[in-house]
């Protein structure tokens, strides 16, 4: 009998494949920085969703945060990190694989 | 806290957004550049016309040079620190973006090298690599603008070909230096105002975007 090995398929990075974390992180993997409201409006998210999400992505280390005060108002900046980018690249190629897209 | 799935936005259309609105969010600065070069053209018209004037008109030139940069590093730094802000940094982080930047660099240098050595006397080289370098900036805006569907950039592509088709016309009377020079400070004039136009018109649509998102 013929030995037939099965391709194990790609297992996805979930913590990327959360729609909302996709969008965040398809935004800053396009951009060099962007604040908090910058973030609420492309991804149409309410900003406590949004908070959590970022938090998330934050504590795995896939995005860095910068907080500041400007006019006296805390201002949040956010940037891709190279583990993010990283894990996004893989992500995007895991998903590729498994749906046939190049 | 999960989001739904009828909320998805697949990544390249999220990505497309992103590049969109940055474009959008440059609107100011390239209306200053436009500002600037019509009055820094129109100022060497006027001082064609009046002699007295061309003395001043060099030292103003120079002034609003520096004015201008100073006028960007301005709105850079108050458009970082606005709320809803978003930032790209000459766009290197894009494979095309830096094929682009990296042919144009490529080509620099390799006119600078071959005028270095004295290789070439042709007096064709200067305008045809303005050419050039016009009509890769024209061509690439207007990939940009199909890709992120944006009418603006459409313009500043054409412009930007428009100016290749100019150069080429007037290099052809080059040898009249009075004509010549008007010729250029009236296209470089209107150029300007073109761009502060499509600059205007960028800038209203990222204000009408942010007003949008800081009052939701």
């Amino acid at each position: 009998m013929k030995n037939v090995t099965v391709k194990k398929p790609p297992e996805l990075n979930l913590l990327i494949h959360e729609p909302a974390r996709l969008s965040i992180m398809a935004t800053l993997a396009e951009v060099v920085a962007a604040d908090f409201m910058f973030l609420a409006g492309i991804t149409s998210l309410t900003r406590g969703n949004l908070s959590t999400h970022l938090n998330k992505l934050v504590d795995a280390g896939y995005v860095s945060e910068t907080k500041e005060f400007v006019n006296q108002k805390p201002r949040s900046e956010y940037r891709i990190t190279p583990e993010g980018r990283a894990a996004y690249q893989q992500y995007l190629a895991d998903w590729a694989r498994l749906t046939g897209r190049k | 806290m999960e989001t739904n799935t009828s909320d998805f936005q697949h990544p390249q259309d999220v990505a497309r957004s992103a590049r969109r609105l940055a474009y959008l969010s440059r609107g100011l600065p390239l209306a200053v550049v436009g500002v600037w070069m019509a009055g820094l053209s129109g100022l060497q018209l006027t001082a064609a016309v009046l002699p007295a004037i061309q003395p001043y008109a060099k030292v103003l030139s120079f002034a609003s040079a520096v004015g201008m940069v100073l006028c960007q590093l301005w709105i850079r730094r108050a458009q970082a620190q606005s709320p809803c802000s978003v930032r790209t940094q000459r766009e290197s982080n894009t494979r095309e973006e830096a094929t682009l930047f990296g042919v144009i660099t490529l080509g620099v240098l390799g006119v600078v090298a071959l005028a270095e050595t004295g290789r070439f006397e042709q007096p064709w080289i200067g305008p045809a690599f303005l050419c050039l370098m016009l009509t890769l900036g024209g061509a690439y805006f207007i990939f940009e603008a199909f890709r992120v569907k944006l009418f603006e950039l459409a313009l500043l592509g054409t412009l930007f070909l428009g100016l290749c088709v100019l150069s080429l016309y007037l290099g052809s009377f080059s040898q009249n230096g009075a004509a010549f020079d008007q010729a250029l400070n009236t296209t470089l004039a209107a150029s300007g105002l073109f761009c502060a136009l499509i600059g205007i018109l960028l800038h209203r649509r990222w204000s009408a975007w942010r007003a949008q998102v800081l009052q939701a």
